[in-house]
């Protein structure tokens, strides 16, 4: 199951299939009040691949760890150009392959822990398959991280 | 004396039941009060596009929005949905109760679609009228 990050070009780099045991980070921009870090349900559409960008799958990223500390953190994951700031989930990689999602390393030269889920693209977001496996992510986040990247500092900093 | 003990038991059980099904009331009164504002917010800037691309409700669709708002307290009184854009001009409401997902999808014209889940597999998906 596990997919090789193969450089297309030479800048991208190259990075170690992704394994059962990593985890991934998901962005989720508060302003859209997908995420209720009260209770910890999140909304499938904080799944919903972007019907423009997300062409060869939803995007996540993976796990910064001892292991691989080239990879983003929590703090990093959730950087983006929302003013309201992100939440970030995270899931389990044998989670979602034990459901049959297949993650796949597409790393870039400023994310070298960019993954996509190749079964949830922009367009197949409306059919069954693709509501099951939001549904599915929706159920199984492992954790809530954030809000991180306020315009306005956080009281955490 | 155990008769007036289990009496006034029986009646601070009653209060206590009446008091929560009150409060259960007011709770779910509240969240329709908070989606009722949300979809006031939508429709006042339909298809308004965030930082990330991501559009807001059309103005149909919030419509469409209301209307099944209104038709879930009446029908479905106890069950509260979450309501969330789709970014793509339409709202799903959803709920999740135990094993068991069940969502309304509106699209951007309008339209209503009914999905459930079990488990995460789909075991129905039917266009309904809100009308």
């Amino acid at each position: 199951m596990a997919n090789a990050g193969e450089s297309p070009d030479r800048h991208t780099p190259i990075v170690p299939p992704v394994q059962d045991d990593e985890f991934l980070y998901r962005k989720v921009a508060v302003s859209r009040n997908l995420v209720n870090a009260e209770n910890g349900e999140v909304d499938s559409n904080a799944f919903k691949p972007d019907r423009e960008r997300d062409t060869d799958g939803t995007s996540m990223d993976r796990a910064h760890s001892t292991a691989h500390p080239e990879f983003r953190t929590p703090q990093q994951a959730g950087t983006g150009p929302s003013r309201s700031g992100y939440y970030v989930v995270s899931h389990r990689v044998r989670d979602l392959r034990a459901r049959g999602i297949d993650v796949i390393a597409r790393p870039t030269p400023e994310n070298p822990g960019h993954v996509v889920l190749p079964g949830l693209r922009a367009d197949n977001r409306k059919t069954n398959d693709a509501v099951e496996i939001m549904d599915f992510l929706a159920r199984n986040v492992v954790q809530i991280f954030g809000p991180f990247n306020y315009e306005v500092q956080s009281p955490l900093g | 004396m155990v008769a007036v003990k289990e009496r006034r038991d029986r009646q601070s059980l009653e209060r206590g039941l009446l008091l929560s099904d009150e409060k259960e009331e007011c709770t779910i009164a509240a969240h329709w009060e908070r989606v009722c504002q949300r979809l006031l917010g939508w429709l006042a800037r339909p298809r308004a596009t965030d930082e990330e691309g991501w559009e807001s409700p059309s103005t149909e669709a919030t419509i469409s929005a209301d209307k099944l708002a209104q038709a879930l307290q009446s029908y479905r009184p106890g069950t509260t949905f979450s309501v969330s854009s789709d970014g793509e001009g339409g709202i799903s409401f959803e709920s999740r109760i135990g094993v068991v997902t069940e969502r309304f999808e509106i699209d951007s014209t309008g339209g209503v679609e009914y999905l459930a889940l079990r488990d995460s597999v789909l075991t129905e998906r039917t266009p309904i009228d809100v009308e």
